[in-house]
């Protein structure tokens, strides 16, 4: 095999490398504090139990930072967006440590981003996180 | 899909073997022979996904309930013009299924419209030239016709674009061949593409970035027949929405691609079957679905 051959063969799996970035992702967690989009809430999600695949339920628990109003969540929405797959919980029920997530079907093992629509008072906010599904 | 470019390299059967890079995102492989100015050729591929490799890169095999299918009709046409510059264009039309527990879908369409050009910068010398091997350089261009882009409430799979990225492409590669002996060759072959920002999802959506890199050999026993083996790895980078990038949604996937092709000088036509593998093995490969597919092919070029 010629240098040529070999030394563009070394060339094109580093470009392929640098152009995907290998380094691996951190794991995605099931439990999660975060600050919302517009900063007006304090989200806490968590996953009861493992991820799976298939339907889902977690907890999400609001706080305001600052503005007084009352916390809602309006939605749940789960996406592969390479793909277009989406997911859509199918019941949230308020409760007294918070909003009770159930029925979302997370179909198909990878990353999903996990997008939550929010309100406080009559103010939309929102929070995205990622979901690994094995 | 998988195996739709090697298909159709060994359909074009030219001097300059074309990369086996890129399918289901675009390709660089060639159709119509040197010595032809028109080519034409009719793609059958039937795709099963096996299972998927998470983010972590763990594989998850699909379960009894579960599939994901494709199959998809690839027309392609191509002209030599000049003799040394190749261009081709690729329209495909499909059916995706996907079968979970709790969900299933449909979607049938045609997908994206794809235009190549090879250019044969080289060609291998004699044995006592210094020239060994030979160089060729290709574009692509992919516009976003496919099914996807209009019909917003399905999906259109994973690992597989025959309804569409939903987003134009841009990329250009490299193909670099070497006889070892007369019935011998190997290939090496690399592509890169651009995806450019798309609003498929409602939203402001990139796709990564695309790297094919393949190496195989191509065994000809006769003057009608080749066979061929390939190894191929991709690499697609973590996709954007709304301006975020997000983590772990990097796709890398090798596969491992047998096929045999037959081409009858006199009639000029050609055919040709190829089986296409992703192993649902090895810490390699990330974020993506692992397939078999099959395609068989028949063509027709003229001078």
């Amino acid at each position: 095999m010629s240098s040529v051959f070999r030394s563009s063969l070394a060339r094109l799996l580093a470009a392929a490398a640098l152009a995907a970035g290998c380094s691996a992702p951190a794991p995605a967690a099931t439990s999660v504090s975060l600050v919302s989009e517009r900063g007006l809430l304090d989200v806490d999600a968590s996953f009861d139990g493992p991820v799976v695949r298939g339907d889902n339920q977690l907890l999400v628990a609001l706080r305001a930072r600052s503005e007084p109003g009352d916390a809602s969540l309006l939605a749940v929405d789960a996406s592969m967006p390479a793909h277009g797959h989406e997911a859509h919980a199918q019941s949230i029920a308020p409760g007294d440590d918070g909003f009770h997530v159930s029925g979302l079907n997370l179909f198909m093992t990878g990353r999903w981003e996990l997008s939550l629509s929010l309100a406080l008072g009559d103010q939309t906010d929102s929070v995205s996180l990622p979901v690994d599904v094995p | 899909m998988k195996a739709r470019l090697t298909l159709a390299l060994m359909l074009g059967a030219g001097r300059l073997w074309a990369c086996p890079c890129s399918d289901d995102a675009g390709s660089a492989t060639g159709l119509v022979r040197s010595d032809e100015r028109y080519a034409l050729a009719l793609v059958a591929t039937s795709r099963h996904a096996l299972g998927r490799f998470d983010a972590l890169g763990r594989y998850s095999a699909l379960e009894r309930a579960e599939a994901e299918t494709s199959e998809e009709l690839l027309l392609r046409a191509g002209l030599r013009l000049p003799q040394r510059l190749e261009w081709l264009g690729e329209l495909g039309y499909a059916s995706y299924r996907l079968h979970a527990p709790g969900f299933v879908e449909r979607n049938d369409g045609v997908g994206d419209a794809i235009l190549h050009a090879r250019y044969g910068v080289l060609e291998e010398g004699m044995p006592h030239e210094r020239r060994l091997v030979a160089l060729g350089l290709s574009g692509l261009l992919r516009a976003p016709l496919g099914s996807i882009t209009s019909a917003r409430e399905s999906s259109f799979g994973s690992g597989g674009a025959q309804l569409g990225l939903g987003a134009w492409e841009a990329g250009a590669g490299i193909e670099l061949k070497r006889s070892l002996w007369p019935e011998l060759e190997v290939l090496l072959g690399g592509e890169a593409a651009y995806r450019f920002l798309d609003h498929v999802l409602g939203v402001a959506r990139q796709l990564g970035p695309r790297a094919d890199v393949a190496l195989g050999a191509r065994v000809l026993p006769s003057a009608w027949l080749s066979t061929s083996l390939l190894l191929r790895a991709r690499f697609i980078g973590d996709v954007a929405l709304a301006g975020r990038r997000l983590d772990g949604t990097a796709e890398r996937l090798w596969s491992v691609v047998a096929g045999a092709a037959v081409f009858e000088r006199h009639s000029r036509l050609r055919s040709s079957v190829t089986l296409s593998v992703d192993p649902p093995l090895g810490a390699f490969s990330q974020g993506s679905t692992a397939a078999a597919a099959l395609s068989v092919a028949v063509g027709y070029g003229s001078e």
